[in-house]
């Protein structure tokens, strides 16, 4: 079909009534002119006028062809269905509220959450390639951790070696200001080897990108790069912006280049605004580049090679090289590959399984609602089933039948569609406020994409056909014969149990659903129940940063202890100090030590993390002192230090007695212990006890840049007001938007686990609400069938227990089969939960049997009302009606 | 009542009805419904009898496929009719039609021939 005819076709059948007339019209003026010529060839004029018709041929015949040439016939077809739906959904308007209030509920959050699996799991680098991209790393069996980072060096060597990767790039970020002119902005720099761009292959929107001429020492030029979003948000989308001149750290960069819009470095959930070639680490971090592990390497896979085979021979490779540099390096420090197609700093090893976890939740949820529309339908259908049987016995084809069944259930999910795209923004916006840390990371990468929107048609129509499947093929097997027989459709009732399974399988997910629920809010609790060693209550803290604003080590030293100092004397603090490690945040900071008499069972090297304090540290977090003293403002750096330890470094490495005892630590500095605090949580929630070592802050190794705790009587709010003062009085360029209460700080630290608590338990609440609404729907409706069976019952004799006894005698199959399924179901779902709970094991009796025992309330909660309604029955009045 | 239909005429053959059409509506310009029906009958002196009614499904489908163009006018008798002429395409199409028949018939021709 060309398009030209399309169209006419398609205009024609706007206005075919029109279009009919016409061809009428000509019929009549033809028949007519006809009659003439005859009557004036003589014949007679009534005779004329049935002679001009013989001639003519079959009128309604020739119209009805006529009218098949132009006609979509499908098309007129689906419009009488969709009119007859609609007239369908208007006539019980009760079905229809809730098809479409439960169909875009679901809909909504099942697309809101496919965002975040979209935006954590599924985009890549907007890159050449991504998939082909790996990230380097080493395990570090001495800290049990992974080593990120590399020097320079291992870089050259690596990229020496024949490694099964085309190339390797490298680079590390550093948020800086930067200045252009008076203007001032903060950026993040990404420092980047010299084929950075190219082994990426992203090409410049304006001037030129970094390549290897950029990354010498010796000659390079200070050039950069600069993201799209600087270009347009710093420089108004200048041309002119290639060759002009701005200033990092105090140096001048020139701009050479502006990168794609959508490159904003190699890392899909951060953002890089300007790039600058690694050989001017120095500028950055005060020290060579060859002087320290400090870079992050991507590696692009040669084709055909596989990640394992690569990862085989780059352990070779990179412990000869860090061997040959002269590293002692443990055998089990293998080196090791991670998926790199989003780059650095990918959330998805954190938040992709339970996004994931949380699609499926809802996933079940919105079938539950397909299954709960269902089970409703079918029972109503079975009064629709004589009109259904007539329409057979009248010609109908089946066809018909599910076509129209189907039409009406693709027209409620497509209304249901409409009103959940518009919801699903509001889902989203909620669930970014919930993520708060990982916001700004993800906000720009949820927005609904080709992906999204494909995904939410799919789940649309797929919702339509599940739900109106069951009812059209019970219209499909409908018989007209009994209608047609005894003109009653009671038989028709008896093969229909399909809805008792629809309601006993949504019993069964719900139970499952609620367990789980139960399972993550009981890791909540039991995350938040667990012994931090501090006390976090009343402490607001923040991270102060001299160093970057360019002052030197005895300036940042004055501002820090006047910064103490001031927040000492605030109304209502109770005392202040400030530390160089964030706890609860991941970060973390170690020595290798070495301690007399002191022997690793497993022959490692002892090793404990640190944390650079000043005095009132412990008073400040509320970690008890145990024994000796806290450092004072008299406490020196130089000669044998002072140090304390917690009690686990006690009981690990010095037998319990800590006190006076000394050992040396990194390059052999020898210090002695003067007290013993707690121990405390360091790096994360769930973590074992580990060995802390505090060092004083003291003239000559004070920080210029730190975290700052106050401890307040006064309301956290008033506190955090204080500060905000505080802050801006001490230099007015310090940010203040780190500046939060230690609670708020660890709240954010279960910011996943709090996530998964609450919208798997609104889900299964929303689960719960469905089943107890399809319950009461189906028995509201088989009540209502056999009222006159009742009626019978009643007049003959029956009391109301039994009434009641045979009404919940259906809902009891019902509900029981779908505990009883419910009930493995829920143990298989907590093993698929096992890696996200805490504190409880994954077949947790006590959940189990409150998950079944809520469901059995409820159950009966929804149960009451119809067979109250049974007993109400009227003998007489029904018996009349028949 | 004289009977002028049958015996005397012979049915057009099939698949010429759009060739005649095009060629009827190619040599007169504008006409209506009855006009062409009555203008191939006497272009054929009256040899070939158009079952008149299966003219306006033929009409539809080529209005349909672009090779017509329709207006609504005036009779002489001052009747609303809709005239008919060619299009470009219908045009091209014509002459497509022409050569094939021409082609068939010839072929035809030959097996006819007297050896």
């Amino acid at each position: 079909m060309t398009l030209g005819e399309l169209w006419r076709r398609l205009s024609h059948f706007v206005r075919r009534d029109q279009l009919e007339d016409e061809l009428d019209e000509e019929i009549r003026l033809h028949l007519e002119l006809r009659a003439r010529r005859l009557r004036e060839e003589g014949v007679e004029a009534r005779e004329a006028l049935y002679a001009a018709r013989r001639r003519f041929g079959n009128v309604a015949g020739l119209r009805e062809q006529s009218h098949d040439i132009w006609a979509f016939r499908w098309l007129e077809k689906l419009s009488a269905d969709v009119r007859l739906a609609a007239r369908n959904s208007r006539k019980s308007p009760s079905f229809t509220l809730l098809a479409v209030g439960s169909l875009s509920l679901g809909l909504a959050a099942t697309t809101a959450i496919f965002s975040f699996v979209n935006a954590i799991v599924l985009k890549t680098l907007p890159v050449r390639d991504a998939s082909r991209l790996v990230l380097l790393r080493q395990r570090n069996e001495t800290f049990h951790m992974e080593n990120c980072c590399f020097s320079h060096v291992f870089l050259r060597e690596f990229r020496k070696a024949e490694t099964g990767f085309e190339n390797v790039l490298a680079a590390a970020a550093k948020d800086v200001g930067l200045v252009d002119g008076d203007r001032r902005q903060a950026v993040t720099v990404e420092l980047v080897s010299g084929n950075y761009f190219q082994v990426l292959g992203v090409r410049p929107q304006l001037g030129r990108l970094l390549d290897e001429s950029d990354d010498r020492v010796e000659n390079g030029s200070r050039a950069c790069v600069i993201s799209d979003r600087l270009w347009r948000g710093l420089f108004a989308a200048s041309p002119g912006v290639v060759g002009r001149r701005i200033v990092l750290e105090k140096e001048p960069f020139q701009i050479v280049g502006v990168s794609p819009a959508g490159f904003e470095g190699a890392t899909l959930h951060g953002r890089r605004d300007v790039q600058v070639s690694t050989a001017w680490a120095e500028t950055f971090y005060g020290t060579p580049r060859d002087n320290f592990s400090w870079l992050q390497l991507i590696g692009r896979l040669r084709p055909g090679v596989s990640m394992t085979e690569a990862a085989a021979r780059i352990d070779q490779v990179g412990m000869a090289i860090e061997r040959g540099q002269g590293f002692t390096v443990s055998d089990a420090d293998h080196f090791l590959l991670r998926d790199g197609s989003q780059g650095f700093g990918s959330r998805k090893e954190k938040l992709g399984q339970p996004v994931l976890l949380l699609l499926s939740i809802v996933g079940l949820v919105l079938f539950m609602a397909c299954a709960n529309l269902a089970a409703l339908w079918l029972v109503r259908s079975l009064e629709r089933a004589r009109e259904a049987a007539t329409r057979v016995a009248l010609g109908a084809t089946r066809w018909d039948i599910i076509r129209q069944f189907l039409t009406q259930s693709l027209l409620l999910s497509a209304a249901s569609g409409v009103l959940a795209w518009w919801i699903a923004q509001f889902f989203v916006a909620g669930l970014l406020r919930l993520m708060d840390t990982q916001r700004e990371a993800l906000a720009q990468h949820v927005r609904p994409d080709p992906m999204v929107f494909g995904f939410f048609c799919v789940a649309t129509i797929g919702s339509g056909l599940l739900f109106g499947l069951l009812p059209a093929l019970r219209a499909w097997r409908t018989d007209p014969m009994p209608l047609v027989q005894s003109g009653t459709l009671l038989a028709a009732g008896k093969r229909a149990g399909a809805y008792r399974v629809l309601i006993a399988v949504q019993i069964a997910v719900s139970v499952a659903l609620v367990f789980t629920a139960g399972l993550l809010a009981q890791t909540l609790k039991n995350l938040r129940a667990i012994d931090l060693g501090f006390r976090p209550q009343n402490v607001v803290q923040t991270e102060v940063d001299f160093g970057r604003l360019g002052y030197s080590e005895t300036a940042a030293e004055q501002a820090m202890r006047n910064v103490l100092l001031r927040a000492r004397t605030l109304p209502g603090a109770q005392s202040a100090s400030l530390s160089t490690v964030n706890l609860l945040t991941g970060s973390m900071a170690s020595f290798v030590l070495s301690i007399p008499g002191y022997v690793d069972p497993k022959g490692m090297r002892p090793t404990s993390y640190f944390t650079r304090v000043s005095a009132g540290y412990f008073r400040t977090m509320g970690i008890p002192l145990l024994a000796g003293s806290d450092f004072t403002a008299q406490t020196r750096a130089g000669g044998e230090g002072e140090v304390i330890v917690n009690e686990q470094f006690a009981r690990r490495y010095l037998a319990g007695d800590a006190l006076d005892k000394t050992f040396a630590y990194g390059g052999g500095r020898k210090v002695r212990v003067v007290g013993l605090v707690g121990t405390t949580k360091y790096r994360w929630l769930r973590e074992e006890p580990e060995p802390i070592i505090y060092l004083p802050a003291a003239a000559g190794s004070f920080p210029d840049s730190a975290f700052v705790q106050v401890r307040s009587s006064e309301p956290p709010e008033t506190v955090l007001a204080q500060m905000r003062v505080l802050l801006q009085g001490a230099d007015a360029r310090l940010p203040l938007d780190r500046l939060t209460t230690l609670e708020a700080q660890i709240d954010e630290a279960l910011a996943a686990e709090r996530l998964l608590a609450l919208l798997s338990t609104a889900l299964g609440s929303l689960a719960v609400a469905l089943a107890a609404i399809g319950l009461y729907g189906v028995l509201s409706y088989s009540t209502a069938r056999r009222t006159r069976e009742i009626g019978i019952r009643v007049a003959i004799g029956a009391r109301r227990a039994s009434i009641i006894r045979m009404v919940l005698g259906e809902c009891t199959w019902m509900v029981m089969t779908g505990i009883a399924a419910g009930l493995p179901l829920a143990l298989f779902s907590g093993k698929l939960v096992q890696s996200q709970i805490y504190g409880l094991p994954p077949a947790d009796l006590r959940t189990t049997a409150l998950a079944g025992l809520f469901l059995l309330l409820v159950s009966a909660g929804a149960a009451v009302l119809p067979a109250w309604r049974a007993t109400r029955v009227d003998p007489a009045s029904c018996l009349r009606y028949e | 009542m004289p009977n002028n239909e049958g015996s005397t005429r012979d049915p057009i053959p099939p698949g010429t009805l759009d060739m005649l059409i095009l060629q009827t509506l190619a040599r007169h310009g504008e006409m209506h419904g009855f006009e062409i029906a009555d203008s191939i009958q006497l272009s054929s002196a009256e040899v070939l009898q158009v079952e008149e009614g299966s003219l306006y499904p033929a009409l539809q489908r080529m209005l349909l496929k672009g090779w017509l163009k329709a207006e609504w006018g005036k009779t002489s008798g001052n009747r609303r009719a809709r005239y008919y002429r060619l299009s470009a395409a219908g045009r091209r199409r014509l002459d497509q039609e022409i050569e094939q028949y021409r082609r068939v018939s010839q072929a035809i021709t030959r097996i006819l021939q007297p050896v």
